[in-house]
């Protein structure tokens, strides 16, 4: 069942230059208990995408996002675009979470990593004694592998490493057990062997807890150890959506394989030249009419100056390509 | 294969702590080993590899041998000269051989000024040290620069936040290479790109290399992206090296356990293979109090009482000067490996 479900999206930013629609009409859906990879080059709108859903997107620039995020967990059933702001204590937190990209920037320097986390539990379980919320705490620090958490409970977020500010900020955003995990880069800072670890963790709390996630990165070998599905972007929209297995190993956007042949491997020639896609993306304010990778694909053909609708390779893929079926990939 | 030459540069015994002020008089007390003793050289035309984990010293390292930072100890020979003796005037005149690239662009770039005026500046700072001495000419030299990274020439007038992130690395390598410098200490220049910009900004550094004879110290915890582009890897671990090694010859026979660590827990980009990790226990201890003995001592699996007291020192795996490593055990560790987990060709 799909627990949140975006139809739609589109978020506009008012700048100098005038307005640029960062997202342009994103949809896709995250099942109850999976990961979602989403993937694509810089700059097209995976952090937005996020955002919008939070409902977190700077003011005044970003306006308020168009389109449908419907939260529906069987009893309950709500737009999250329409809800007012005073609701949206209540959402963010306990049934929607989210890991920043940067745990430094996110972690407030000011507090201790204890008071962070009680915050976090006040705002949801006022009811909860200060002594269960400061056992809740250590217990929360426990279960993401810090050691020694009475202590650590009362250092200020410099005092840790890297790797343990990350994992605070996986403390918080579990600390109310959310149905959902949006987590933005979680990893990208650490180095592999803590990277690892992380993972096992976030994958061991989605067992207990049947939390849904939606995981955002540029390691593709990320996606490929923890995703089911994945949805790749492309300058504000979908270019394909598709169980893992098939973006990696029969993926039907051109862009998309542009991406995999990208992935560097361990046995590539010493400074070989490697595939890369050339050209670049356009910018917001001089999108194409049509196709937004037409400038780049090496399949480009007259009809893709149309813009191009999602097509079902089979169940569960998407694909928004206009010569789908006509090129051979 | 370097013997006889002079090395570009050369580091020796490197250290750079940094102190810890605290109670009610701010006394010092203690210092934070980032950088704990590190040695090597590298010679013109060479990529060095340095990967770690976060916080075990590779940017103070980068920057300690620029002289961003003055070292605690140890010495930086630039060209036989050792930098921390050198007066202020020569530093400044040297400093054009020696460039950095950072890892995020946007804190590096200042995003009042147009990338035309980042550009110059360099040629500015430099004055009377080359031959673009006129607005004019020096105009020409930047796009040509631009061109030479992949720049359209209409980015002379536009501001960083105007370009992606991929772009806005490219930016930041022409500034790096304006002044054709020697050696050029890249931070982490592709980790925060996607894998399709992360190939275009490798070949480029790749091409540039071979035209410009430039030397790289490369640093980056993405083991395959350094692979591909170093010829020497340094494994480091909270501020000292672990592991030496030719790049074919650390990923055939990684023998500190925390390499080996390091390379089973690369995600493989394959969705059918589900292969078993070495996942480590614990964290990196911290490097204000770094523990005795071995520093990898509490997440290594092999740990014995020894490592606990004795700090193992870099040595020569099988003789073999060029791979060396600073473990008690790395041999029996090796010996006693199960067989997949190190094995490239397992792999690939
Ligand atoms: N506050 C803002 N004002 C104007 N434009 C913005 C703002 N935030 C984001 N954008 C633009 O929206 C687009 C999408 O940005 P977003 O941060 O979502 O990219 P991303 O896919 O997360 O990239 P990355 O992989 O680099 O994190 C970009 O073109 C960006 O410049
Ligand atoms: N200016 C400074 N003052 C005090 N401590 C510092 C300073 N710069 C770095 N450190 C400390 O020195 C250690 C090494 O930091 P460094 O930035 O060199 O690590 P790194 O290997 O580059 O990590 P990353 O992969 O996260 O960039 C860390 O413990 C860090 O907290
Ligand atoms: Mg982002
Ligand atoms: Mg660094």
């Amino acid at each position: 069942m799909a627990i949140l479900t975006v139809k739609n999206l589109v978020t506009t930013f008012q700048t100098d230059r005038g307005s640029a629609r960062a997202l342009d009409g994103v949809n896709f859906s995250l099942e109850k208990g999976q990961t979602l990879g989403l993937v694509g080059e810089s700059g097209c709108g995976k952090s937005v995408t996020s955002l919008s859903i939070m409902r977190l997107l700077p003011k005044p620039s970003g306006d308020s996002p168009e389109g449908e995020v419907i939260y529906d967990d069987g009893t309950d059933r709500f737009d999250i675009l329409k809800e007012p702001a005073e609701n949206l204590l209540k959402i963010r937190g306990r049934k929607i979470a989210m890991i920043f990209q940067d745990p430094l920037t996110s972690l407030n320097p000011v507090y201790t990593v204890g008071y962070q986390l009680m915050e976090t539990l006040q705002v949801h379980f006022p009811k909860m004694s200060s002594q269960a919320m400061f056992k809740r705490a250590v217990e929360l620090l426990t279960d993401v592998g810090i050691p020694a958490p009475d202590q650590r409970i009362h250092e200020y977020p410099h005092q840790l490493s890297g790797g343990m500010r990350q994992r605070v900020m996986i403390a918080i955003a579990l600390a109310c057990e959310p149905d959902i995990l949006i987590a933005d880069e979680p990893t990208t800072a650490l180095d592999v062997t803590i990277q690892a670890q992380i993972l096992d963790l976030m994958r061991t709390l989605q067992k207990k807890n049947n939390m849904a996630i939606l995981f955002i990165t540029h390691d593709l070998g990320v996606v490929a150890e923890m995703c089911d599905d994945v949805c790749v972007m492309y300058a504000g929209k979908v270019a394909e959506h598709a169980p893992v297995e098939e973006i990696f190993n029969d993926p039907q956007h051109p862009y998309t394989q542009g991406l995999i042949n990208s992935i560097p491997k361990l046995n590539t020639a010493q400074k070989s030249q490697l595939f890369e896609i050339k050209g670049m993306v356009p910018d917001l304010f001089s999108m194409p009419k049509g196709c937004r990778f037409q400038n780049r694909c090496p399949y480009v053909a007259e009809k893709c100056g149309q813009p191009p609708t999602p097509t079902q390779v089979r169940a569960g893929h998407e694909v928004s390509c206009i010569r789908h079926g006509e090129i051979d990939l | 294969m370097t013997n006889g030459k002079q090395p570009l540069l050369s580091v020796k015994n490197l250290q750079k702590y940094f102190p810890i002020h605290g109670g009610v008089f701010y006394r010092h007390v203690g210092d934070v080993y980032a950088v704990d003793g590190i040695s090597f050289d590298v010679y013109q035309g060479e990529t060095i590899g340095l990967v770690g984990e976060s916080g075990c010293g590779k940017s103070t390292l980068g920057k300690a041998l620029l002289h961003l930072y003055p070292p605690t100890g140890g010495s930086v020979e630039f060209e036989g000269v050792d930098i921390d003796t050198i007066p202020v005037k020569r530093l400044r005149e040297m400093r054009k051989e020696m460039q950095m690239i950072f890892q995020d662009p946007m804190e590096s770039l200042n995003p009042r000024m147009s990338v035309g005026s980042i550009l110059e500046e360099p040629f500015i700072i430099h004055k009377g040290e080359h031959e673009f001495d006129t607005v004019e000419k020096r105009k020409i030299e930047i796009l040509r620069i631009l061109k030479e990274v992949g720049l359209p020439e209409n980015a002379f007038d536009r501001y960083p936040h105007e370009f992606s992130g991929g772009q806005r690395q490219r930016i930041g390598i022409a500034r790096a290479i304006a002044l054709k410098p020697k050696l050029v200490v890249c931070d982490e220049p592709v980790s925060a790109l996607d894998v399709s910009v992360q190939s275009q900004i490798l070949n480029l550094m790749v091409r540039l290399q071979r035209e410009m004879k430039l030397t790289y110290i490369f640093i980056a915890h993405n083991l395959s992206v350094v692979k591909y582009i170093a010829d020497r890897i340094y494994v480091m671990y909270l501020g000292r090296v672990v592991e030496v090694a030719e790049s074919q010859s650390m990923y055939e026979k990684p023998m500190h356990p925390y390499t080996q660590a390091l390379i089973s827990a690369i995600p493989e980009p394959d969705p059918t293979l589900k292969k078993e990790k070495q996942v480590l226990e614990g964290d990196v201890p911290s490097p204000i109090n770094p523990p005795p003995g071995c520093h990898f001592h509490p997440r290594c699996p092999y740990a014995q009482d020894r490592c606990k007291e004795d700090l193992p020192q870099l040595r020569p795996v099988d003789g073999n000067k060029n791979h060396q490593v600073s473990c008690h055990f790395a041999e029996e560790i090796f010996n006693q490996q199960p067989s997949g987990t190190s094995e490239p060709a397992a792999r690939n």
